[in-house]
């Protein structure tokens, strides 16, 4: 059982609050979507969850260890923020290897099924810089699910893909929360993020101004 | 155990797959024999015997890392930067920042968030850094060697203390009584190249990533400017040392300097990290 909690979280950049005051409660086995216009800080908050930047003022806790003082980083977390970034050099299924040699929690064949699950050929020996910008995508979900992390983090996971892209996007992102990941999904969409998440954070200017919870009939069915 | 995991990672694809960079040392180390070779043969004019003189490996190595004399303000004498040996250094630089800054705003994130340690992640960083420095000097000096070889430069010889000080427009001072440079003195460049290049990678983590770059820039330019101790671009340049100059650099002065250096650059820096912001600023 995975929790998130946040407690009054404020990120100041520059003299300029990027986040203020929010504070919220995640749990395993959920799906949470952040809803915002561009620069309403959805990505500034996936950041602070994942422990790449610090909050200035409150705390981060996941399964009440502070982040940034307990832990450095969240243990078991799978991230895809703004745009996929691999190295240009190996394909998709090096590139997914190089991380998976990290932590060793999984092996090639898990790559692979992973690749396959996200659409793309293990086998294919085309280089990274070669790929198409959906195929990009799809290739930094893989490196996000295929270690079976507690934490799901997907920034705008739908960029990039065609409607049966975005129909595979919710599948994984559906096959995560069965699993019991927590999921946390960015998207400037509401009507998209309606049809798969259980609760929303609508964000404004930093600052959450709404939170729904979305009823079972609203989930499932793509717009 | 992560950290071995994360440098074996850096030397993977910061160094091996960037081999395309690592040809700079070979083509400045052939470019500076020649350039040596048409000043020394240009010294006829003084003394006939250097119409075919033969240079040494020693030559050749105190040439490349010389620098320039020590800098006399005056106004028929304007300030020249040695743009070939500040380049050579400079390009290193620019490799050693661009590579950290490119990694830890891309890729580099997903690695690091998995390592679940930013100390080793640092720390993996700062160890790249050196023996990125080690492997570029070491490709100038192999390469000058094998220049040598091919040219039947004497490769056992000492360095020619007054051919190099026409060469540099300078005079033997101090001692007068020029003794061999000593095989210690001939590393200080790397080890001084790479107490700078750390120093920038950790004045990144403060500044912006340029104007960590334009700061060693200005260190040099400075280094070349006043002969001071405190400026560790003097310990990278031959003409500098005690062995040309009275009041020039020592050698185990430059040995402490640069590993204090290194030693502060990465505390610091390992200190500055664990709590670092990534956000993506350039």
């Amino acid at each position: 059982m995975t929790t998130i909690q946040l407690k009054k979280v404020t990120k100041n950049l520059g003299g300029h609050d990027v986040i203020r005051d929010v504070s919220m409660v995640m749990h395993s086995g959920q799906i949470y979507g952040l809803q915002g216009i561009n620069g309403s800080g959805k990505t500034m908050l996936m950041r602070l969850i994942c422990g790449l930047i610090r909050p200035t003022r409150g705390e981060i806790r996941i399964n009440d260890e502070v982040l940034g003082r307990e832990i450095t980083f969240p243990k078991s977390a799978g991230l895809l923020l703004e745009s996929p970034a691999f190295l240009d050099m190996y394909s998709g299924f090096d590139n997914l290897k190089l991380l998976a040699l990290i932590q060793m929690k999984i092996g090639e064949q898990e790559i692979r099924d992973t690749l396959r699950s996200v659409g793309l050929d293990p086998n294919d020996k085309k280089k990274y810089r070669k790929y198409s910008l959906g195929m990009k995508q799809r290739l930094g979900i893989a490196a996000a699910i295929m270690e079976a992390p507690d934490i799901v983090v997907l920034d705008e996971p739908t960029n990039a893909l065609d409607t049966s892209g975005v129909e595979m996007v919710k599948e994984i992102i559906l096959a995560q929360k069965k699993r019991g990941a927590l999921v946390i999904i960015s998207c400037h969409d509401l009507t998209l993020l309606r049809s798969m998440a259980d609760e929303i954070f609508v964000l404004e200017a930093g600052s959450v101004t709404d939170h729904l919870m979305i009823p079972d009939t609203e989930r499932g069915h793509l717009p | 155990m992560k950290y071995i995991k994360l440098l074996r990672f850096d030397i993977r694809n910061g160094i091996a797959g960037n081999w395309g960079l690592f040809l700079a040392p070979v083509i400045l180390a052939v470019f500076a024999f020649t350039e040596l070779k048409w000043r020394v043969s240009a010294l006829w004019v003084y003394d006939a015997t250097y119409e075919n003189f033969t240079l040494s490996y020693a030559d050749c190595l105190v040439y490349t890392y010389g620098g320039m004399a020590k800098y006399i303000p005056n106004p028929t004498n304007p300030f020249q930067f040695p743009a070939r040996w500040g380049g050579t250094f400079l390009l290193l630089f620019l490799f050693t920042l661009s590579y950290p800054v490119r990694d830890m705003h891309s890729f580099g994130q997903q690695v690091l968030i998995r390592s679940q340690s930013r100390l080793a992640w640092w720390l993996a960083k700062c160890t790249w850094n050196l023996l990125c420095s080690v492997l570029y000097h070491g490709l100038i000096t192999l390469s000058l060697l094998c220049v040598c070889l091919a040219t039947g430069a004497d490769l056992a010889g000492e360095a020619h203390a007054e051919m190099l000080c026409l060469v540099f427009q300078t005079t033997l001072t101090g001692t007068a009584q020029y003794t061999a440079i000593p095989a210690a003195a001939f590393f200080l460049p790397a080890v001084a190249s790479a107490a700078i290049s750390l120093l920038q990678m950790t004045l990144s983590l403060f500044l912006r990533p340029v104007f960590s770059f334009l700061a060693v820039s200005v260190l040099m330019v400075s280094s070349a400017y006043y002969l001071t101790p405190f400026l560790p671009g003097n310990y990278a340049m031959f003409i500098r040392h005690v062995f040309f100059t009275m009041e020039g650099v020592t050698v185990s002065a430059g040995y402490y300097a640069s590993v204090s250096l290194i030693a502060a650059a990465v505390l610091a820096g390992s200190i500055r990290f664990h709590r670092y912001d990534i956000i993506h600023r350039e």
